[in-house]
């Protein structure tokens, strides 16, 4: 187990180090990259330009420039290259509740919904509303979530104004928090209960002729013991690590098209707004953490395989 | 479904001189002759209307978009890109402004002429949505060749190879697929658009749609490439390539006609889901203004643009949206009934 937790470890390091590198190149490699000129403004002149330069280190070579951008990001001292004034760990930690928010919410819905629907599909595969649930689950993984998002603002905040079209109210005030974020909760998951569901209804048809199940109903067991306890969880087992993942990537930065179409100050806008404006820091500071969650969640999913599931274990 | 699956899988066993053939398990048919396995595929997907019908539907996108200049020429008589700002159409015998005096856009009239009516530069919005098409499935489509052709032979490679072949093809994959793809292509997109790429002798120019396709084919390919390694793993412990490497047959022979053949069925869901996932990609990279830049248009733009005037035109942001959910819905149902057909009990299916 030490071993394991030690070779995850280690190559978490390499890969946020190649991560990290890789972002900086992609910026740097760019034509008029020169972060100076931007910063210095339009009127600005050659002494400015150079000033700058010499106060932000553009002239040095470009693995000083990385090491002094890490630096910064672990001591916590790294301002946006847009504007200086700003500390991109604070403003990233400022979005942080609204992605959260967003992230969480739309993971306890997508989660309920695909497990009732998974559930049902398995056990009336074939039939009518089975039919019905996986036609649904294609058309949710078949549709951008910024397609469903303007639908859904035209249906219910154009047509028939029952909720807001955009922005955040904090959680001080729960029911404007839940009423703004109702659109992007359901925006958010629907490609995941498209996912999600399709998986389950897989497993649980899988799970329904394994030998337990039916030992399960030769002891008698309430029809609802056997569905809850037996069926659903087995199923659940890659559900929950793909949850991981999932969670993982959308609040590393994949929420950036829900958060744009609705006009939410989370991590993801901050990302695309950094990224259109040049700016690297955000941009890095935000990937790496990424990758960390990426990282981090698919060693959690390797861990929980072997928890919940006795044949992993005794497989080694 | 269940008779008529134990039937063809039965089916699938025989061994192809007839004489198993007579093991049809539906009374009263006419024993089978031993049948190859693509033709007993191609059978039981001409039973999936479903599928067919969706298959139908994705070739009709794809005739209507290809035929763009066509109705362009004939119907709408207008260019993707000419503007109407000034003039007048006729409709009922009223005249109305193409772009009204307040500088709203004339809405759907149902005939030739903007048939979905205009965006605010009073351009043709069918036609500029039929040429956005060709740009949408043009760059899916090279997008899906290059993830699935890269992806496959580094999979292959890495599950035939193993050791420490595997062990840096897998690192390097690890890296990508850790990499928050939205992120990683958008700040490709936003970085080559304003540049161009030169990878050896291939040159895109800045702004070209080649870009896009570039960027959405790499980072899809560690999604692809390792379950086909996972896959290679397994096969390349089976008899027919323990039986070609016995014949003497080379490591590159093996791999191109024994393990490569044996994917087909994982091939297919690739290429059918790639196709989707590009597209959406794109889509995604052109909304956010990193993917097809101006004056090329494709649904993503399409779609962007007209977001400025949702509450006024709403059918400028929703007909290109519905023709992404369309054009992906076809070739996600159609993809699984081929992969149902090919192999019902396939691991890797069109939904991970």
């Amino acid at each position: 187990m030490l071993r394991f937790a030690l070779k995850r470890l280690a190559s978490m390091v390499v890969v946020l180090f190649v991560v990290s590198a890789l972002t900086f190149v992609i910026f740097q490699a760019m034509p008029n990259g020169n972060p100076a000129l931007r910063m210095a403004g339009r009127t600005a002149t050659q002494a400015n330009i150079e000033a700058i330069t010499k106060q932000f280190g553009f002239n040095k070579p470009i693995y000083v420039q990385y090491w002094r951008t890490m630096q910064q990001i672990f001591t916590g001292q790294i301002s946006s290259y847009v504007n200086g004034q700003v500390n991109v760990l604070g403003q990233i930690k400022a979005d942080l509740p609204v992605t959260l928010s967003l992230v969480l919410g739309a993971f306890v819905i997508w989660f309920v919904v695909s497990v009732i629907l998974g559930l049902i599909g398995g056990y009336r595969a074939g039939k009518g509303i089975d039919t019905a649930i996986t036609t649904f689950n294609f058309a949710g993984i078949s549709a951008p979530v910024f397609v469903i998002g303007d639908i859904l603002i035209y249906l219910f905040a154009f047509k028939t104004h029952i909720f807001p079209a955009s922005g955040y109210v904090g959680i001080a005030n729960p029911l404007g928090w839940a009423w703004h974020l109702v659109l992007p909760w359901i925006s958010l998951a629907i490609l995941y209960i498209g996912i999600y569901s399709q998986v389950l209804r897989s497993r649980v048809v899988d799970a329904l002729g394994e030998d337990f199940v039916r030992t399960a109903r030769a002891k008698g067991l309430s029809a609802r013991r056997i569905a809850l306890h037996h069926v659903l969880r087995t199923s659940l087992i890659p559900v929950v690590a793909l949850s991981g993942l999932d969670i993982a990537g959308v609040l590393g930065g994949g929420a950036i098209l829900t958060e744009t179409v609705f006009n939410l100050p989370g991590v993801g806008y901050y990302a695309g707004t950094s990224i259109a404006s040049l700016d690297v820091p955000p941009v890095m500071v935000i990937t790496i953490f990424g990758a960390f969650l990426v990282v981090l969640f698919s060693a959690f999913a390797d861990i929980l395989y072997a928890v919940l599931d006795p044949r992993i274990r005794a497989a080694g | 479904m269940s008779t008529h699956d134990i039937a063809t899988s039965i089916e699938r066993l025989a061994p192809e001189e007839g004489g198993w053939g007579l093991l049809s398990l539906e009374g009263g048919e006419t024993p089978t002759a031993g049948v190859g396995p693509y033709r007993l595929a191609l059978r039981r997907l001409r039973r999936n209307y479903t599928a067919l019908a969706f298959g139908l539907l994705f070739l009709a996108i794809v005739a209507v978009c290809l035929l763009a200049p066509v109705y362009a020429h004939a119907i709408a008589h207008t260019g993707p890109n000419t503007q109407h700002l000034t003039e007048t159409i006729k409709i009922g015998g009223k005249s109305r402004y193409v772009v009204s005096l307040q500088d709203v856009p004339i809405g759907p009239t149902w005939r030739g002429q903007f048939f979905l009516g205009a965006d605010t530069q009073g351009r043709d919005l069918a036609v500029r949505l039929l040429y956005g098409g060709r740009t949408s499935l043009a760059i899916g489509a090279m997008a899906m060749v290059i993830t699935v052709v890269l992806a496959g032979i580094l999979g292959v490679v890495a599950g035939f190879f193993r050791g420490w072949v595997d062990g840096i093809i897998s690192r390097v994959l690890d890296i990508i697929w850790a990499y928050p793809a939205l992120l990683l292509a958008i700040a490709l997109g936003v970085s080559l658009a304003l540049g161009g790429v030169s990878i050896g002798p291939i040159h895109l120019h800045a702004g070209s749609i080649y870009v896009p396709a570039f960027i959405i084919g790499i980072v899809y390919v560690p999604y692809v490439a390792r379950p086909i390694r996972g896959e290679v793993l397994g096969l390349r412990e089976r008899e027919f390539v323990d039986a070609a490497r016995a014949l003497g047959q080379s490591n590159f022979r093996i791999m191109a006609s024994e393990l490569v053949p044996n994917l087909t069925s994982t091939w297919v869901v690739f290429i059918a889901l790639q196709l989707a996932q590009s597209i959406i990609l794109e889509a995604a990279l052109s909304f956010l203004g990193a993917g097809v830049q101006a004056p090329n248009a494709s649904w993503g733009t399409l779609l962007s643009s007209g977001l400025s005037y949702f509450q006024k035109n709403p059918n400028l942001t929703l007909a290109p949206g519905i023709m992404l959910i369309l054009t992906c819905l076809s070739v996600n149902v159609f993809g699984d009934g081929v992969r149902t057909a090919l192999d019902p009990r396939a691991k890797v299916r069109v939904v991970r």
